[in-house]
């Protein structure tokens, strides 16, 4: 696998890149350090040596706004640490949340804007809130693991509330969001 | 000093505070300072007071210290956002203590959690970052 190899040797340029739940390497020609990033921390690099996985390369991925997402997040580490206005950190079942909705994203291969904002509220919970114009959606991933993460969206007149955060609705919100749809989500 | 025990002025800034970091550079105040907590906490309505001059000290030393600082709401403001309303509920240590109350209590539905949620982005929206005004500077007396 000559291409696998360059990869690993540095002698192939790398953006966007990520890898894939089902171990495929997607990514566009650009950034070699986000892709060597990813293939040490999943231990892949082995895998791709000897064939068990393959590697392809897309145009125009959303990966971008992922791995600055991704990145930010780890601006949170987590802690139980709280003070009088409440948690200060997230937990580590709130941020293993969070970077599992956003991969399902990613892996829809939708746009993935940049987020207005990246919190913590309160309670600990990870916030991702997207704007687009009167548009807004916030991925919410609490602390507490038998609390349920949810999306919350809402334009100037209307807004709701999803639980089942199935790739469909997520592809549904993110058209909606980047205005590609303008039926507001039921 | 007047204590708060009737009908707030729609003029008057509700104070809230708020970890400096929920204040961006550009002056947003963050969604969270105005989500009611989870567990109940925020349920008889989120906790503000009323900005008035005889009681900058006072409010300053309770908001602007440790990274924290206040934002500020104008009160006809919120009262826009209908049903919510600033009403009084003075406390020993702080007579302005008020509460702003109207937001579903989010622990009862996803209904309610969504309006909460929703309320909370209106409120934000709406919030600034508070600067108090200059300390008054305490007398100077001769003890002879």
């Amino acid at each position: 696998m000559p291409f696998a190899t360059d990869v690993l040797n540095g002698q192939r340029d790398f953006s966007q890149t990520g890898v894939d739940g089902r171990g495929e390497i997607l990514g566009s020609p650009n950034n070699a350090s986000v892709l060597r990033d990813e293939l040490s921390i999943l231990e892949y690099n082995d895998a791709l040596r000897q064939g068990v996985l393959s590697l392809r390369t897309f145009a125009q991925t959303p990966l971008s706004a992922y791995v600055e997402i991704l990145r930010d997040l780890e601006s949170f580490p987590p802690s139980e640490e709280s003070d009088e206005l409440g948690r200060l950190a997230p937990s580590q079942y709130g941020l293993e949340t969070a970077r599992s909705i956003l991969f399902r994203m990613l892996e829809l291969g939708a746009k993935i804007p940049k987020p207005k904002e990246i919190s913590v509220d309160r309670d600990g919970a990870v916030r991702v809130l997207w704007e687009t114009e009167d548009r807004a959606m916030e991925l919410v991933c609490p602390y507490a693991q038998n609390q349920r993460p949810y999306v919350f969206f809402s334009d100037d007149l209307e807004h709701r509330i999803g639980y089942e955060l199935s790739k469909i609705l997520l592809h549904r919100l993110l058209s909606w969001l980047n205005g590609a749809a303008t039926d507001f989500p039921k | 000093m007047r204590v708060l025990t009737d009908h707030i002025a729609g003029s008057s800034k509700a104070l809230r505070k708020c970890r400096r970091s929920d204040v961006k550079a550009n002056g947003q105040v963050s969604k969270s300072v105005f989500m009611p907590r989870a567990e109940g906490q925020d349920r008889d309505g989120l906790s503000v007071s009323i900005q008035s001059n005889g009681f900058n000290d006072l409010h300053r030393q309770r908001f602007a210290v440790d990274g924290r600082q206040a934002c500020s709401i104008t009160v006809s403001v919120v009262r826009e956002l209908n049903p919510l309303d600033v009403v009084p509920d003075p406390m020993e240590d702080d007579p302005t203590h008020s509460l702003i109350v109207g937001i579903p209590d989010r622990s009862l539905s996803v209904e309610n959690l969504a309006a909460a949620e929703q309320f909370a982005r209106q409120l934000a929206k709406r919030a600034s970052p508070f600067t108090f005004p200059e300390e008054t500077a305490a007398p100077t007396s001769a003890i002879v």
